[in-house]
């Protein structure tokens, strides 16, 4: 039984990071086990309705507000994280990125000369294409127009995927309840095969409660989905749980005592999106569900980026104001509508802390700066929109918090940081962390190719420590 | 046992209704039958968070439906306001409208809504035979 087991690793959480660091460790020889809270899906088995889905591949049933209900935080729970539900949008970070992180972090390999090649490592796990512009939807070719004619500047998508058949008609949306024909490069597809192969142990269903570290060992306690309480033990530990299940675990295991930045320095890329109804049809649902990104270097200098994006008639309803008669005219033309969404480089950190039922509390509100930069994304949105003959346009008044970061940062100095450059736990050398929890700050730019490009810089680190 | 009671479940159908109550061509929420669905989610919400929409649902089930559509039109009203005011309605107001959508808008049933919309994403799980 995997409990009785004393590991090399015990790895918390199976998103990205825990993927690629559970694989990298495995095929070095260490004997690893990896837990997930979320279940294990094969991709014929994953929910075929947005009801189970938003119950079964997510926290809270679907959606997790914030502490005052501006923000719906929208976290995976799943074998594979993040990269199940995902777009698998891969994305390197820019200079500014970087230099913002090594300015917060004090951390100097935050360079695009230090990591390309981590991020060189991760890529050779996956495939990866321009999303094909020829099987552009209705939506991509409004983005791409409403772009030219206003004189921004746009460039199409990266994205990790193998064949999605979009000449047989086969359309992404649907792939937000995982992907059916395994083309998505989710870590249930690229990495977790080829770990369970060499010997990993993934036990689903197993939510981690409480951290013990001692010098030479690590326990992780928690309970498993028929309520039964079990621990796991090992030499090391690795955290890949996110900014909130990271925080929360740290924070329910009391290690704010010692590292006062648990919890602090959490940031969403708050993402708006807004509707534009046509006359023709838009068929915004069909073939590859974003193709675009903006590559505006002013949209960059002013803290949001714009991408074409829609969502399926749960999330429309959400957006679409009013109820009623009124409500249900406007849904009735959802293939008439267009969506951008603008992602905001948040800059008003917030704070993760442990109500006494143990459920996250998530402390964030956007400050006068972040209010600006949305405002701008959105009158670009507008823009785009009257340019490209929208009849009407429905600004999406409701944040959404897909990219949740921080909250176990990276830095030099332990009073304000909460992991060391070397991915250890300021003071807990058997603990390490590499996934989004630390991120010094919001790099404005999808995070997904940068956990992964950490987490084998990780992976090294451990392997090297333990030679 | 039903995470619902039966009083919740008519509230639950009656809020459905005030805010989809059906037109010529799309069904209303009570009419799909999806309010059966529920439990598919609730078990899966925080149990802080359930016990909020519990309780709006038995309220729901108590109270005439002109003051159900008041009540839920002061929170979308106040949807903007700042908090703590403001919290207390986009919290009360995203816990129906998640509720009530997500039932409605999966069409679990295919009970004519995605027909109505002309919602028609596909996937197919293994290619189209060549063109002979």
């Amino acid at each position: 039984m995997p409990q009785d087991r004393f590991y090399d690793a015990v790895i918390v959480g199976a998103g990205v990071s825990g993927s690629f660091i559970a694989n990298a460790l495995t095929q070095a020889g260490m004997k690893c086990v990896l837990l997930e809270a979320g279940r294990s899906f094969a991709s014929d088995e994953y929910p075929d309705n947005d009801l189970d889905a938003g119950a079964l591949l997510y926290w809270g049933g679907g959606i997790e507000l914030n502490k005052d209900a501006s923000i719906g935080l929208l976290r995976p729970k799943a074998v594979g994280g993040g990269s199940i539900v995902n777009q698998a949008l891969l994305d390197r970070f820019d200079d500014l990125a970087f230099d913002s992180w090594r300015d917060a972090s004090g951390v100097s390999y935050f360079t695009r000369a230090e990591m390309d090649p981590w991020y060189d490592a991760a890529a050779a796990h996956l495939s990866i294409r321009t999303v094909p512009e020829e099987h552009a939807n209705g939506n991509a070719r409004i983005f791409r127009e409403g772009f030219a004619k206003n004189g921004y500047l746009c460039a199409p998508l990266e994205r990790a995927q193998g064949d999605c058949r979009f000449e047989d008609g086969n359309c992404c949306i649907e792939c937000l309840r995982g992907c059916p024909i395994d083309s998505k490069q989710s870590m249930a597809v690229a990495l977790l095969p080829k770990a369970r192969a060499a010997g990993l142990d993934i036990v689903s269903r197993f939510e981690a409660m409480r951290v013990e570290a001692g010098a030479d060992e690590v326990t992780v306690s928690g309970r498993a989905a028929d309520g039964s309480a079990r621990s796991y033990r090992g030499r090391r530990l690795v955290l890949g749980a996110g900014a909130i299940g990271n925080s929360r675990l740290l924070l329910l295991s009391n290690f704010a005592d010692r590292l006062p930045a648990v919890g602090h320095n959490f940031y969403t890329h708050p993402q708006y999106m807004s509707l534009g109804m046509y006359d023709e049809p838009v068929n915004a649902h069909r073939g590859p569900l974003q193709s675009y990104k903006s590559a505006d270097p002013s949209f960059r200098a002013a803290g949001f980026k714009l991408e074409n994006v829609f969502t399926g008639p749960i999330g429309v309803a959400m957006l679409v104001p009013a109820f009623g008669v009124e409500h249900m005219r406007r849904m009735r033309d959802i293939t008439h509508m267009g969506c951008i969404e603008v992602a905001v480089r948040d800059t008003n950190p917030g704070r993760i802390t442990v109500a006494a039922s143990g459920k996250a509390i998530v402390d964030k509100t956007l400050n006068a700066e972040d209010r600006r930069r949305r405002d701008r994304g959105i009158e670009a949105m507008g823009n785009i929109f009257r340019a490209t003959g929208a009849r009407e346009i429905i600004e999406g008044n409701i944040a959404i918090g897909l990219h949740l970061m921080g909250g176990c940062n990276m830095g030099v100095d332990p009073s304000r940081s909460v992991v060391s450059p070397e991915f250890h736990l300021h003071g807990f050398n058997n603990i390490h962390v590499a996934d989004s929890s630390i991120f010094p700050n919001a790099p404005g730019i999808n995070p997904s190719f940068t956990i992964m490009a950490l987490s084998c810089r990780a992976a090294e680190t451990i392997l090297a420590e333990a030679r | 046992m039903a995470i619902l009671s039966n009083m919740q479940q008519r509230g639950l159908r009656r809020i459905g209704d005030v805010l989809i109550p059906g037109d010529g061509d799309m069904p209303s929420f009570s009419a799909t039958g999806c309010a059966a669905h529920a439990d598919r989610m609730l078990g899966e919400m925080h149990d802080d968070d359930l016990a909020g929409v519990k309780a709006v649902m038995a309220l729901c089930g108590l109270l005439p439906t002109p003051l159900i559509r008041g009540l839920f039109a002061m929170t979308e009203r106040f949807a903007q306001a700042p908090a703590p005011v403001g919290g207390l309605m986009r919290m009360a107001n995203l816990g129906i409208k998640g509720v009530v959508m997500s039932l409605y808008y999966a069409d679990v049933d295919r009970r004519g809504v995605f027909a109505a919309m002309r919602w028609d994403p596909v996937v197919h799980r293994s290619s189209k035979p060549p063109h002979p």
